[in-house]
């Protein structure tokens, strides 16, 4: 067929919420290597489009292939084991907890000798591995032992790209991953995304902020109305980044056919 | 100096130190309280209490909570002693049914909460009558007393001048820090009370959990029923009566907080600690036994007010940093 590395490639994905449509037969696909964002109005679907490739919601309808591999992926763990990590727009972290704990929360290293006879986790091993970790990643967390609750915004999401890296995942998808942060916060993400793409075959960032796609992205995928209405390569833009601006904003909203007329 | 930082820094250690200021009071201010008789009444007092708290630490920590339990500890209490005086049994038999009972009540509790979906508070508030309402029932109201020799000395016998439910208390009390902190199915509860959407997406079996910590803290409930019966040489109908409330107070003063994800089996025993000194105190300066209650009414109401101030303040905190 084509010569693109498809690491994810979804047809005629189609979902039903009682009777209102969030995604009509939906194509989507992954490239080796990309970072690709999924953008389009609020309730356009890309949260749900997501929920389905990480096992969180199962389709009325559609094909999913991973690795090249056909897949039905009918929770959490499914996806975990094809490798795909998805952080949601809430995060999913343990506030009570600290940062290796949190890294190894549901996946706990077991003890060794007698402690595995009581069922007991190796929290010394879990902990050490946890602070390498950490080392290799541009993140400054004051202390290890800081309850996540204690950190900022920025500090958490670097904790679940941490996260997912830490568990050797290969697609990770992110939902608005830098909604809630101010300017200096939302770079520091943005660069430790971009540090991420070095050690995975894909990402996938849905955001409502064309700025941060243009920076970071290499590729969009518009949703709207539960559609696909087009996808744009960057590259075919040079530095024409108005341009590509424009054109963002024209598929998601659909002002493009207004200005054919005008 | 930073093991001294860290120690210092843990609510443990602050409330240790409220319990060592007040032994320093009180044993200025009653020539009695520090005597040998007072202290092991004391400690015989805590037992029950700090019995039932490591499973409500448990249960809080996963967000739970079990207001049924001291309506449990007089209605297995009086099973059991139904059990030997009325059916014969063996001793142990008696206890294994009863031990079994709890675990089923637990069951129950735990069905409607995780399963039908029903807030713990009302479950446990309809348990805390039905149970009690059975303990009436099976025996019309009567007490069932002369339980024999054998089964009086499991809560009467003693051992190095220590009668031994202070033993069964410390045992279970570091048999629960322990397990808490290190033990991969109890370790959950933090991940489900911190954050229950994200331990599903996590594939913790949540549920179920749950159902287990319900069906502990009622086995353990069933446990200090027996013990406390044969401390008493009789199941009295009324016992237990209001120990659910002291036992929540004392959870919550040892660091277990009502939106969960908090806690510690040796916070839970210092807050019992605390509670029981309180009654202790309140007894040798001759305040009535009424006072008593409306003390301990008093005692959970500052404790929870702390610590719903303290959940507002994180609350703000993240609000401010995101
Ligand atoms: N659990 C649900 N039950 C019913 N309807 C739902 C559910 N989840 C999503 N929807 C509907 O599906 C449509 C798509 O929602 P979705 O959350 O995927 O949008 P979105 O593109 O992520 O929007 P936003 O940018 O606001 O996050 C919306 O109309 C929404 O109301
Ligand atoms: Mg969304």
């Amino acid at each position: 067929m084509s010569n693109d590395n498809y690491i994810i490639r979804a047809k005629n994905i189609t979902k039903y919420f009682g009777s209102i449509a969030a995604l009509e037969n939906v194509d989507f696909e992954l490239k080796d290597g990309e970072i690709l964002g999924l953008v389009g109005d609020n309730g356009a679907g890309k949260s749900t489009l997501i929920k389905i490739l990480s096992g969180a919601e199962l389709p009325n309808d559609g094909s999913i292939e991973v690795f090249g591999k056909p897949v039905s992926i009918k929770n959490p763990k499914d996806a975990f084991e094809l490798g795909i990590e998805t952080i949601y727009q809430d995060l999913a972290l343990f506030e009570n907890l600290d940062f290796s704990q949190n890294i190894f929360a549901g996946r706990e290293y077991k003890s060794e000798g007698i402690g595995w006879l009581f069922g007991f986790v190796d929290s010394r091993k879990m902990q050490k591995e946890a602070s390498q970790t950490i080392k290799n990643i541009s993140i400054n967390l004051p202390l290890l032992t800081q309850k996540v609750k204690q950190l900022s915004g920025g500090q958490r999401q670097a904790i679940t790209i941490t996260r997912a890296l830490f568990w050797g995942q290969k697609i990770i998808i992110m939902d608005e991953p830098a909604a809630a942060l101010g300017v200096r916060e939302s770079k520091k993400v943005l660069d430790l995304i971009k540090e991420t793409r070095k050690h995975v075959n894909g990402i996938i960032i849905i955001t409502h902020n064309i700025e941060h796609i243009i920076k970071i992205a290499d590729r969009v995928i518009v949703l709207r109305n539960g559609r696909r209405v087009g996808d744009i390569i960057f590259k075919d833009y040079g530095d024409r980044l108005d341009d590509l601006h424009n054109d963002i904003v024209k598929l998601i909203t659909g002002a493009e056919i207004m200005n054919y007329h005008s | 100096m930073r093991f001294l930082k860290r120690i210092t820094g843990q609510r443990e250690f602050s409330i240790f130190v409220i319990v060592a200021a007040i032994f320093i009071i009180m044993s200025f201010t009653s020539p009695y309280f520090l005597t040998k008789t007072n202290i092991h009444t004391l400690l015989l007092a805590l037992s029950i209490t700090a019995i039932l708290a490591v499973g409500m630490t448990n249960l809080l920590i996963s967000g739970g909570i079990d207001l049924s339990v001291g309506s449990v500890v007089g209605f297995t209490g009086i099973v059991a002693a139904l059990l030997i005086k009325k059916a014969g049994m063996p001793l142990v038999l008696a206890i294994i049914i009863t031990l079994v009972l709890g675990a089923l009540i637990g069951l129950f509790n735990g069905f409607m909460v995780a399963k039908v979906g029903i807030n713990p508070f009302i479950v446990t508030l309809a348990g805390l009558s039905l149970f009690r309402g059975l303990t009436y029932i099976v025996n019309s109201g009567q007490q069932v007393a002369q339980l024999g020799d054998a089964f009086n000395s499991i809560g009467q016998a003693v051992f190095l001048d220590v009668q031994l439910p202070i033993y069964y208390a410390l045992l279970l009390v570091i048999i629960g820090d322990v397990l808490l902190r290190k033990n991969r199915f109890l370790r959950q509860n933090y991940f489900i009370g911190g954050n229950e959407k994200a331990s599903r997406l996590l594939g913790i079996h949540v549920d179920k959990v749950k159902i287990i910590n319900y069906m502990l803290m009622s086995a353990i409930a069933a446990f200090a029923g027996i013990v406390m019966t044969a401390r008493m040489g009789a199941a009295m109908v009324y016992a237990g009566t209001g120990l659910e409330l002291r036992v929540i107070t004392a959870v919550i003063i040892g660091g277990a907080s009502l939106s969960g994800g908090e806690g510690s089996a040796i916070g839970a025993f210092l807050g019992s600690l605390i509670m029981v000194l309180t009654i202790n105190i309140l007894s040798l300066l001759n305040v009535s036994i009424y006072w008593q209650t409306f003390v301990i009414g008093g005692v959970l109401l500052l404790a929870v007010t702390l610590d719903t101030l303290n959940i507002k303040r994180r609350e703000k905190t993240i609000i401010k940093k995101t």
